[in-house]
């Protein structure tokens, strides 16, 4: 049940947020580019560019709503308790390979994905893994992939710059691995 | 049928079967994951709705000759290593990253580039060191962080360009 109410209150601020103040400085940037087109490009140029945004925009529509239920689902759905053992008991260039894999798949923001690297630190995840696990979750995780690159950048790039970046977060974690420096970790701030 | 609307059609099929395996669970998750769908949505929409005229605007600003030469796909390793630069500097989140990628797409610039870009702010976003890594996790861990990963955005681009000549071969 505590779970269901910690769901609940993230929605409410989601949704306060939904039209929040980074919201009317996206707008106010939006629009201060827009008149920038007009001035120094002209009025075709600014005609062209709206155009262009809109055939974009019917493009992308279909494709969020998707986006925002597989972000949303894999959320709830993907069990972390799970993946922070796998990790924390492997050790090695396995444990790397594990973390990278699970930093793919660990939706949401920063909030979701920093508590998890303090857990695996808990959990005895050495520093490799814990340097996979975050520069996965930054390079290739799905949902950035799904929410942001794939409708906006289409499959061709989204492809190429995935599979180009897809064995980037072992290479680090595997230096990491090795790197003689020692791991010391923070006590995390309180999370509200 | 092309590949785009293929790809919007598995979009749907995966979201679908994501919402079908919640509602076997028989455990209310169903409901949490469509209420937590609906609460992205409203974030996402305003804001994808500016980022997709933003791209458009700043694509016309960009000064295209420049970009194109600098870091178009013609730029080669240098190209790759100023978009690596560059990546560094965009202290926003997806939110603003995308569709300035789309841009730098539409003024020419190269695929390996926009990689090398696209992963150096994944890596680097000087926001999220700030705002979260350093205050979590401490300097020390930035520090073995950027030491294991600093190469990561070239190689990215090299990686990049090697997929390109394998696939145009």
């Amino acid at each position: 049940m505590k779970n269901l109410s910690d769901h609940e209150e993230k929605e409410k601020s989601l949704l306060r947020r939904s039209f929040g103040a980074s919201l009317f400085i996206f707008l106010g940037l939006a629009i201060g580019a827009g008149f920038s087109v007009y001035f120094f490009k002209g009025p075709t140029a600014y005609e062209k560019a709206i155009q262009d945004a809109w055939d974009l925009m019917l493009f992308i529509a279909p494709r969020v709503g998707a986006a925002v239920l597989i972000a949303a689902f894999l959320q709830i759905l993907v069990p972390k308790e799970v993946i922070s053992r796998l990790i924390g008991e492997n050790a090695g260039v396995k444990s790397v390979i594990i973390a990278t894999f699970a930093g793919a798949l660990t939706p949401g923001g920063p909030l979701t994905s920093f508590p998890v690297v303090i857990a695996l630190y808990a959990a005895g995840a050495n520093k490799g893994a814990l340097v996979a696990y975050l520069s996965s979750w930054a390079i290739i995780g799905m949902q950035r992939i799904i929410v942001w690159e794939l409708p906006l950048l289409g499959p061709d790039v989204t492809a190429v710059r995935v599979g180009a970046s897809i064995l980037l977060p072992v290479i680090a974690g595997t230096i990491a691995l090795y790197l003689p420096i020692r791991l010391k970790v923070h006590a995390p701030p309180r999370v509200k | 049928m092309n590949i785009l609307s293929l790809v919007a059609l598995i979009m749907w099929l995966s979201a679908l079967a994501l919402i079908l395996v919640s509602f076997k669970r028989n455990d209310g998750s169903t409901e949490k994951g469509l209420r937590m769908g609906v609460g992205y949505l409203a974030v996402m929409a305003p804001r994808v709705f500016c980022a997709v005229f933003m791209a458009s605007f700043v694509a016309e600003l960009l000064p295209g000759d420049l970009i194109s030469n600098w870091l178009g796909s013609e730029s080669g390793i240098e190209g790759i290593l100023i978009a690596s630069v560059i990546g560094i500097m965009v202290p926003a989140g997806g939110v603003v990253a995308f569709p300035l990628a789309l841009a730098m797409i539409k003024v020419g610039v190269g695929l390996p580039q926009l990689t090398a870009f696209l992963t150096s702010w994944e890596v680097f976003a000087i926001h999220r060191i700030l705002a979260w890594e350093i205050p979590f996790l401490g300097a020390h861990f930035v520090g073995l962080r950027i030491s294991s990963s600093f190469m990561l955005p070239p190689l990215a681009g090299i990686f990049a360009a090697g997929l390109l000549t394998l696939f145009s071969r």
